[in-house]
């Protein structure tokens, strides 16, 4: 089955600077870019296809990043993400493009469909799955996950980021920068082009 | 309410024969009866902000139209406004040709994300600003009360013109010749007749001229729109369509009847509505049941005569199965009755309408948690013994605890309570009424026999585990 096959065939490349906690699941191919931060408890999940994580993103506890494969369209999808973003306690991020400068809050959820661009805001228990492109500094909330454009996108946390580079390590283990997979060149076949 | 009770299972039934919660009724220690908030008049004491909690009186609330002054509520969805600082490169105000960088603060909704900024509002060098006098529009507003003011002046001025004339026709009924300073002026009451005569004279008084416009009939309106009402079509694909995002909703437009912005732009923020704080009053005897502290910070009260403090409070505690006996539609049930005083208190239950056996005699419930905790005996404090002479029977008493007492009862019938209304109870207290400090004697307490009438719904399906 090559499904099994990809998921055990985990590769992390993770750029110097960036903090990943030991008890993270990753699975899959998985790029992580500098100063990103992912807490413990956060599941990256690369089933269907590689995920690209940029530069300077926060990914909380409990937060899924889930390239989930799609029986309709079988062929492999890379989720690139972009930087600065914020995927908050809980959130569950499917989508495969997402941009910079986003907020998913809590409990939020974005499908395979949705294109996530820049500076967007997910509020806390909102879910976005149409098939759409969402648009510059669009703002989800409330219950019935209103939507409204504002004029500027959500402010980026580098107070926070920096905190969290120098605490996380007093407290858990880290993963070490580099390529940590036995299979790290089968890995350097499915990067695309 | 949100509890983790049924409180659907025991009501009391209040004087005015509707049966509540105990946790919803008052008892008025005047009248000796319990009172539900129908039976009660509210009043209210002051005014608070919910934010910032700064209390006003009545009259203050008056002159500031019922809002706060310093709290604003999101024009985009509701919720409050918070404050926030972001440093900016600003002339400095000392010399404005160096560029020093100072702190401009905004209003942002930390729900929905709206700022002062999308307002179309600047930031401000200081925290706390009249935001809703720097919106759009403001100086459209501020002409419109200054016109309102000239208009009320105006009339106030004449109704007190019309006074005077009233009070004139009254004078001048009366007979002028003995007042007529020709002919008497021995105590020199002439000047005086002469400046009343001037001050009742209604032509001291001349109304400003207002201008007041006589009514136009509008003109009639165009057959057709104009182009520039219509949106631009909405595309398929996009739910933001183009134009769509920058109008507002109706719910936005109706929460902000001054401005009734159509645009998202003209979005200004709300001062925040204040909520009044009340006391209840007895409507038979007038007198206080609940009366709070006028500081909302303080969730204390000065008169607190809910009746869960008051009255013993009866729970159904658990539903066993039938135990044959009287046949098999019977079930066992255990209530809890707590005493809720500082003081030991005898209790009675009686069942009204013969459904429910229980004991038929007093039992003393003693002091409630804390003040059990300062007896000096600790099995009386445990509550584990009966504080009478009288030992529990164990068909009687299921067990006790400090001010608890769990009573065994045998209902009948128990598959027909489903249908009815429920089981009628009959519960007499002692209650003890502090009586105020007379010059004479000191604080007395007065005992008084009290009783309450319950109503008893056990849930469906404990009807139903009876045995069949």
């Amino acid at each position: 089955n090559p499904k099994i096959n990809e998921m055990s065939r985990t590769s992390v490349k993770i750029a110097p600077g960036a903090v990943v906690c030991s008890e993270c699941e990753l699975r899959g191919d998985i790029t992580i870019g500098q100063r990103t931060v992912i807490h413990p408890k956060a599941r990256i999940l690369a089933e269907a296809g590689p995920i690209i994580i940029g530069d300077g993103n926060l990914i909380e506890e409990v937060a899924v990043i889930h390239n989930r494969p799609d029986e309709s369209n079988p062929n492999e999808k890379v989720m690139i993400i972009g930087s600065q973003n914020i995927f908050e306690v809980g959130s569950r991020c499917e989508a495969v493009k997402v941009g910079d400068f986003n907020v998913l809050e809590a409990r939020s959820f974005v499908s395979r469909d949705t294109v996530v661009s820049n500076g967007c805001t997910i509020g806390a228990m909102c879910s976005v799955t149409g098939r759409e492109v969402l648009p510059d500094n669009c703002v989800v909330y409330g219950a019935a996950s209103h939507r409204k454009v504002v004029s500027e996108k959500p402010p980026a946390q580098t107070l926070q980021l920096d905190f969290l580079a120098k605490i996380l390590p007093n407290f858990h283990h880290i993963k070490k920068a580099g390529a940590s997979s036995a299979a790290a060149a089968a890995a350097k076949q499915h990067r695309p082009s | 309410m949100a509890t983790y009770l049924n409180l659907d299972v025991v009501h009391y039934i209040c004087s005015c024969k509707v049966s509540k919660p105990l946790c919803r009724l008052y008892l008025c220690k005047h009248c000796f009866e319990l009172r539900c908030q129908d039976c009660v008049l509210p009043e209210v004491d002051c005014q608070y902000c919910p934010n910032c909690l700064d209390y006003m009186s009545s009259g203050e609330a008056k002159v500031k139209k019922n809002r706060c002054s310093a709290c604003y509520d999101c024009p985009s969805c509701g919720h409050t406004l918070s404050t926030r600082a972001t440093s900016a490169t600003l002339p400095s105000p000392d010399d404005p040709t160096k560029q020093v960088a100072q702190k401009v603060y905004y209003l942002l909704c930390a729900f929905c994300r709206w700022t002062t900024r999308d307002g179309g509002i600047p930031d401000q060098r200081a925290p706390s600003v009249p935001w809703r006098n720097l919106a759009q529009g403001a100086e459209l507003r501020q002409d419109n009360s200054k016109r309102l003011t000239t208009l009320t002046e105006a009339f106030r001025q004449l109704a007190l013109k019309e006074k005077a004339e009233k009070e004139r026709k009254k004078i001048a009924v009366r007979k002028k010749s003995f007042f007529s300073p020709g002919l008497t002026d021995r105590y020199g009451l002439a000047s005086v007749a002469l400046r009343k005569k001037s001050l009742a004279n209604p032509s001291h008084f001349t109304p400003p001229t207002v201008d007041i416009p006589e009514a136009q009939a509008t003109e009639d309106p165009p057959d057709d729109l104009d182009e520039a009402y219509w949106l631009p079509p909405v595309p398929e694909q996009s739910p933001l369509a183009p134009g769509l995002h920058t109008r507002s909703s109706l719910l936005q437009r109706l929460a902000d009847p001054e401005i009734q912005p159509e645009r998202s732009s003209q979005l200004a923020p709300i001062s925040k509505p204040v909520l009044c704080k009340r006391s209840l009053r007895c409507r038979q005897c007038d007198h206080n049941l609940s009366k709070p502290e006028l500081n909302p910070a303080a969730p204390k009260f000065k008169i607190n005569l809910c009746a869960l403090y008051n009255v013993p409070e009866m729970r159904l505690y658990s539903v066993g199965d039938g135990e044959g006996g009287e046949g098999d539609d019977c079930c066992q049930l255990t209530l809890l009755l707590t005493n809720p005083a500082s003081k030991p208190t005898g209790v009675r239950l009686r069942c009204l309408d013969s459904r429910l056996a229980l004991p038929d005699r007093e039992f003393s419930l003693g002091p409630c948690g804390d003040a059990a905790l300062d007896l000096d005996d600790p099995l009386a404090a445990a509550g584990a013994q009966s504080p009478s002479s009288e030992p529990d029977r164990p068909d009687e008493v299921a067990f006790r605890g400090p001010g608890r007492l769990g009573l065994l009862a045998r209902l009948r019938c128990a598959r027909q309570l489903a249908a009815s209304e429920g089981v009628r109870l009959e519960l007499s207290y002692e209650f003890r009424n502090i009586v105020l400090p007379s010059a004479a004697a000191g604080e007395s307490v007065e005992v008084r026999r009290l009783t309450a009438e319950l109503l008893l719904r056990p849930p469906a399906s404990s009807g139903a585990s009876a045995k069949a």
